[in-house]
């Protein structure tokens, strides 16, 4: 099989796994002979159809399994397909070439097990010590660790790379385990998100540790995803939670599931930010999802959370605090900043058109925000 | 308490990013032997100089050449301690650059640094291929973010959108009387010469 092919086997095999390149890639080293400089920040190089961007180029060292993943193409149960493998010297070439042509920023490597884990990870740190050491490429690099890798692989690949992830495939124990029998949640996942927490210095992985996990496969409900958030967030240090909406795959076991909507995993992305971007509190969050533990898909979470809260508006837009602002639909960081400022240079916001002026979202906004002490009526009022 | 309120701050101030995920400058390289990067560009003198600077430090090995058509406007720099060259000029045509340049380098530049896979052109347009999930289709965005007008229009991303916006079948007349038939029992009611009946409404 040549590289072409093996391209299209092995790329193919990764266009699930998200993955983004960051700036928070290491400190280059000041050598001229070095190549990949990840300081200055690049532009996306292409974007797919599906409106994606193709920055990095995502691969699998080899595309033989021996889980069972139900959800995936390269599981024991799928339809057998063709079994292919790269050689660390052609996919550390090809990725050269493609690097220094500018069709991409970065290289994400993953790889199904074959064998087990450590083979595989193995594998994967020859390659790159041919990128790093005989190439002398010094730019972004997301590893991702399998799963029941030993402490020393962990500890190597982090100390090479720029991001590391594992993914965690499901938010509980019980679902992972209706999704795939060979994998142990506790052992092969939790415990090497906290061996790479231990691995992870300042220094090393800049980018921090990611995970992904697929949405709705075995009927998990979003408060599920929101408590596993918080517990990734705040006891395993890990930098960011990616969402893939189940979606399902020919041949794989699960191919006549019936795939979620888009509409579940953008709002579950938006709690995220909710958290990571506006500073919300998780116990906030967790009253966003209605009886049936799931998100609404027809109101935003932040307006849902603002509808469930009445107490807290309206907020007086001359006199309130950043965190106030924040919690208003359709005030973001960047406006409720502005309007900060605006307070610190005593300047007082008289009317709406100031309000829009400052990139406001006027019509989500006014029902809970107070300009001069007079804040809109709502229909409640008349009845 | 969670305080994040710091990390907002620094991810407000950031214009770049949201500037990062649009494509601002576009060129793709040709890679010679003689440790020379080629490309094609098409922007501003201004902006040429300062995308040069961001190859040199990305690329200190190599010898960064941008071609820019507009203007058949050649500007070369390197950060090599070999090749202290930095250079504009005109010429006729990519190729007479090409000429000109690629003696001058490979006098000067001995040492050579081999990736050991040959080039295909091939490689990137089927990795572009295999990344695109057709359930996410979204044609809106990826014109939103990439600017045709910068594209080669032989390359595959712009082919892709041909490709793609091709698939989505026009709305005709006969879609708002017959709204419940498929498009192709329609269309096949157009063929025939009975008006905009469909076959089995007679």
């Amino acid at each position: 099989m040549n590289t072409l092919q093996k391209l299209e086997l092995l790329g193919g095999g990764t266009k699930w796994d998200i993955c983004t390149p960051t700036s928070k890639a290491h400190a280059p080293k000041n050598n001229d002979s070095r190549i990949g400089a990840p300081y200055s920040a690049g532009v996306c190089r292409s974007f797919t159809p599906d409106g994606r961007c193709v920055s990095l180029l995502k691969v699998l060292n080899t595309n033989a399994c021996i889980h069972d993943c139900k959800y995936c193409m390269h599981s024991t149960n799928s339809k057998p397909q063709t079994k292919t493998q790269f050689e660390p010297k052609e996919l550390a070439g090809l990725f050269m070439q493609l690097y220094t042509r500018n069709y991409i920023e970065g290289l994400f490597l993953s790889s199904a097990v074959m064998g087990n884990a450590d083979c595989a990870q193995e594998k994967m740190l020859e390659t790159i010590n041919i990128i790093r050491n005989q190439f002398h490429y010094d730019g972004y690099i997301h590893l991702k660790i399998m799963p029941g890798s030993n402490m020393n692989h962990i500890k190597q690949l982090v100390e090479i790379s720029d991001r590391v992830s594992i993914n965690l495939e499901s938010p509980t124990k019980n679902s992972f385990s209706e999704l795939i029998s060979t994998k142990e949640y506790k052992i092969d996942i939790l415990r090497r998100l906290r061996y790479i927490q231990h691995a992870k210095q300042k220094q090393f992985a800049p980018g921090g540790v990611t995970t992904q996990m697929v949405v709705g496969a075995a009927g998990e409900t979003d408060l599920e995803y929101i408590n596993r958030m918080e517990k990734l967030y705040d006891d395993y240090g890990v930098y960011r939670a990616y969402f893939s909406a189940f979606d399902p795959i020919k041949g794989s076991p699960l191919d006549q599931q019936k795939g979620i909507p888009l509409r579940r995993e953008n709002f579950l992305y938006r709690t995220d930010w909710l958290v990571r971007f506006y500073g919300f509190e998780f116990s906030e969050i967790k009253k966003i999802p209605g009886e049936n533990e799931n998100l609404s898909l027809s109101i935003d979470p932040k307006l849902a959370l603002a509808l469930k809260t009445p107490n807290r508006f309206p907020v007086d837009i001359n006199h309130s605090t950043e965190e106030e602002l924040l919690h208003v639909p359709g005030i973001g960081p960047i406006s409720a900043k502005r309007i900060i400022q605006k307070q610190y240079n005593n300047q007082k916001i008289k009317n709406e058109k100031e309000l829009k002026k400052i990139g406001i979202r006027l019509k989500q906004a006014l029902p809970f925000i107070a300009i001069n002490g007079f804040s809109q009526s709502r229909l409640e009022a008349f009845s | 308490m969670r305080n994040r309120l710091r990390t907002i701050e620094r991810k407000g101030d950031s214009s770049l990013f949201f500037a990062s995920h649009q494509l601002k400058a576009f060129t793709r390289f040709e890679s010679f032997p003689e440790m020379l990067l080629f490309g094609k560009i098409a922007s501003h003198a201004s902006f040429i100089m300062n995308a040069l600077n961001f190859f040199c430090y990305r690329f200190p090995p190599f010898v960064i050449a941008l071609y820019n058509t507009p203007n058949n406007r050649l500007f070369v720099q390197s950060k090599r301690k070999d090749f202290c060259y930095r250079t504009i000029k005109d010429f006729d045509s990519s190729e007479k650059a090409l000429e000109w340049l690629r003696p001058l380098v490979q006098k000067s530049i001995k040492k050579r640094l081999h990736f050991g896979v040959d080039w295909k052109p091939e490689y990137f347009e089927r990795f572009f291929e295999t990344q695109f999930i057709e359930n996410r289709k979204n044609l809106r965005l990826q014109k939103k973010l990439m600017f045709t007008n910068l594209l080669d229009k032989d390359s595959v991303e712009f082919k892709s959108l041909k490709k793609f916006s091709r698939t989505l079948s026009n709305t005709q007349l006969g879609d708002f009387f017959f709204s419940k038939t498929p498009v192709h029992t329609q269309q096949q009611a157009i063929q025939t010469k009975k008006g905009f009946l469909p076959k089995n409404a007679e």
